[in-house]
């Protein structure tokens, strides 16, 4: 099992000492995000604790290492600590074995990248913050100062505890572990499992915070009034803003048309509403 | 039948799993790449990646061919990623060409770790070692249709023409 | 009057630096989304009321502006101090706050996409510093990027409160009725856009059903969302569980029949 061979490799106190040194400075991997090497920077400044206890200093090895981590790197940040920690490991490994084969260590990162950034964007962007906003923004619509800080925990205490956990699990249990979350089907159901929570969420956000009403008005004879929203709320209550939602998502996910057309479209859309006193 | 043969020096990431399988109408995804075909930990990673929504098959350069060659294959339309232009060109000479419907050339060259002042660079995204160029040529000359485009919603650009520049 | 306006746009500025800059330099905690940012800049404006309330409608706004993969559209925190300075010291309507972040946030956006152009021109002190095994010199680089990328943030948004926001209330002010009530409206559509954009990430079609019933437990039920939340959790856990018991049979099953090379038969599942 998963769990038994996670607990089997023990960490030793320098290391451990060494990864809770990783973990703060992986916090800042972010700070000089630019295109060259987008993480790169934070990705080098967070392995230096491990380069510097394991490479005797002014050596080739040492400088050969620093030059092979300033480069191109971004995982999700959360998660992307499993590849600092595996790295971190294999750098251990390079700087007690000669022979230890170092083009191996940026193999295993370029092929975690990809991979580990497709379920850490959607689980933390797609998931986590919008559980953490939904929350939250029902105290921020009433003025309550607790939004922020509702706001700010529900999603970084999950997160950032996943940050170290991940830290530990990829210095510990290495490469093995993705073939065993793999294909002890974990991954996918647990992503599964997510994938709902967060579809509830988005539907019940999108009734409570997509609204629409019309003041159409239909007088017809003898004083009498139809009121068109009366009836499209009798049909499905929120008919209008589901149907809405559900078109820009087809218009983002069928169609590709950018979200920031999208936002522009709907502002039009909304100017030519109140043009025709539809709304 | 092969949709597009895409080259993506990360293979399959965030992007290419999330947004081109739906675009492209294809729920096969093959990843012939020789080095990932003898690792079993990013082969897992690469399957991780599309999270379900697509099936995933790994495979070394030769293997995918045959692959490909496979009667039930050609009926299946297929998106089929590869890391280096030198790749996506023995693919394409493997297959003579048939099968093919396009080589999008999207991302390649950004940490192969072969120095920056020995690649030409076609655009940010594009760096080319002398080998890529000599394959990407090989394919221009010998007819396919080679664009470049990185996400679904970027315009398809003619790959002879960024060579030109 | 004068020394009134720079000093809350240098306090505005004050905002951006620490939620923009603080949420790359604390392990991406989102302190630049609307509902944090909202609060801090209307605190320093004197009315907290108003920050917190406009937070909460821009979240809803923003929160499909994820910029997943590198590509950049529109920059939350932007366009949150924009607003609500616009809504506190232009004295503008909240809901013309809320329309008029979308294009505040498109040129924060194309700031972004600026700095990570500019702040590109390093990678060759980068490099050279790795080089040398230059360590100070690695550091140095690193918290210095992170600096001058937020700094440019904090002027950007000082100048653009110190010139714009007056003379916007006065133009907002000025557009006829219609265009004003329509603006207003986009406060109750622009979230649609947010969760489309959400949507395309998440869903499955399998799975859709699941968004149906949260709507109809909000809008029928009139659940609070912290409710449809732990509804959601508890349906996701006994899903999960069953998933897990159902891949183990199907598992079990596949290893006994199997005589085939493992390659062979995952070739043929692929092709099926």
């Amino acid at each position: 099992m998963t769990q038994e061979s996670a607990t089997n490799n023990k960490i030793s106190p320098t290391d451990k000492k060494l990864l809770r040194k990783l973990y703060l400075r992986s916090l800042t991997i972010g700070a000089p995000l630019q295109y060259a090497n987008e993480y790169g920077s934070g990705f080098e400044y967070s392995l230096l604790p491990f380069i510097d206890h394991y490479y005797k200093n002014g050596s080739e090895e040492k400088r050969q290492a620093l030059k092979r981590h300033i480069v191109f790197y971004n995982i999700t940040q959360y998660v992307g600590t499993f590849c600092q920690g595996l790295v971190a490991s294999m750098e251990k490994q390079a700087s007690q074995h000669k022979d230890y084969d170092v083009s191996s260590i940026s193999a295993v990162k370029a092929s975690l990248m990809g991979p580990m950034s497709g379920i850490g964007d959607t689980l933390f962007w797609g998931i986590l913050r919008v559980i953490a906003a939904g929350v939250a923004m029902t105290f921020g619509m009433q003025g309550n100062i607790l939004a922020p800080f509702v706001f700010l925990l529900i999603y970084n205490i999950p997160a950032q505890w996943c940050r170290w956990e991940m830290t530990k699990l990829g210095f510990s249990v290495g490469s093995e572990y993705i073939t065993e979350m793999y294909s002890s089907g974990l991954l996918t159901i647990f992503t599964k499992a997510a994938r709902t929570l967060g579809l509830i969420m988005l539907g019940g956000m999108t009734s409570s915070l997509v609204q629409f009403k019309t003041k159409l008005v239909f007088h017809v004879g003898g004083g009498q009034v139809i009121n068109v929203q009366n009836i499209l709320d009798s049909l499905l209550k929120g008919l209008v803003p589901l149907l809405i939602t559900l078109g820009c998502y087809w218009l983002i996910a069928k169609k590709h048309i950018n979200f920031t057309v999208v936002i522009l479209g709907l502002i039009i859309f909304c100017i030519l509403l109140s043009a025709l006193g539809i709304a | 039948m092969i949709k597009e043969l895409r080259v993506d020096d990360r293979l399959i990431h965030g992007q290419v799993a999330l947004t081109w399988p739906g675009h492209l109408g294809t729920s096969h995804i093959v990843v012939a790449n020789d080095a990932a075909s003898k690792n079993e930990m990013q082969q897992s990673a690469l399957k991780m990646s599309v999270q379900g929504t697509a099936k995933v098959l790994v495979r070394d350069v030769d293997g995918a061919i045959k692959l490909f060659q496979n009667p039930k294959a050609k009926s299946i339309p297929m998106f089929v990623v590869v890391n280096q232009v030198k790749d996506a060109e023995r693919i394409y000479s493997g297959l003579n060409g048939q099968q093919i419907e396009r080589i999008n050339i999207a991302n390649v060259g950004r940490f192969d770790g072969v120095d920056k002042n020995l690649k030409t660079e076609i655009n940010g995204s594009i760096l080319l070692t002398t080998a890529d160029k000599d394959a990407a040529n090989k394919l221009l000359n010998s007819g396919a249709n080679v664009v470049h485009q990185v996400i679904p919603t970027d315009k398809a650009e003619k790959f002879s023409n960024l060579l030109k520049e | 009057m004068s020394n009134n306006i720079i000093l809350a746009a240098f306090l505005c500025g004050l905002a951006e630096f620490i939620c923009y800059g603080g949420d790359w330099l604390l392990g991406q905690n989102m302190a630049d989304q609307p509902i944090v940012v909202g609060p801090l800049v209307g605190l320093l404006l004197g009315d907290l009321q108003t920050g917190i309330i406009l937070g909460a409608m821009l979240e809803a706004t923003f929160i499909g502006a994820v910029n997943v993969g590198g590509a950049v559209s529109l920059n939350p925190s932007v366009a949150t101090v924009l607003a609500v300075a616009y809504a506190i010291i232009g004295g503008g309507d909240t809901k013309a706050a809320v329309a008029l972040a979308i294009p505040m946030g498109l040129l924060g956006g194309l700031l972004e996409v600026g700095t990570y152009v500019l702040f590109s021109l390093f990678q060759d002190s980068w490099t050279d510093a790795a080089d040398k095994a230059n360590e100070k010199k690695l550091i140095w680089l690193h918290y210095g990027v992170w600096f001058a990328r937020s700094l440019v943030f904090f002027v950007a948004v000082f100048i653009t409160v110190v010139i714009g926001v007056k003379p916007v209330a006065a133009f907002i002010k000025s557009l006829p009725s219609f265009v004003e009530n329509g603006l207003g409206l986009t406060g109750g559509l622009l979230p649609a856009a947010g969760f489309a954009m959400l949507l395309s990430m998440v869903w499955e079609k399998k799975l859709a059903v699941w968004y149906f019933l949260g709507f109809i437990l909000v809008e029928y039920v009139k659940l609070p969302l912290l409710a449809v939340g732990i509804i959601g959790l508890v349906f996701a856990v006994v899903f999960a569980f069953y998933d897990k018991d159902i891949f183990d049979l199907k598992h079990s099953k596949t290893d006994t029949n199997s005589n085939k090379s493992a390659s062979q038969q995952e070739e043929e599942d692929f092709l099926s």
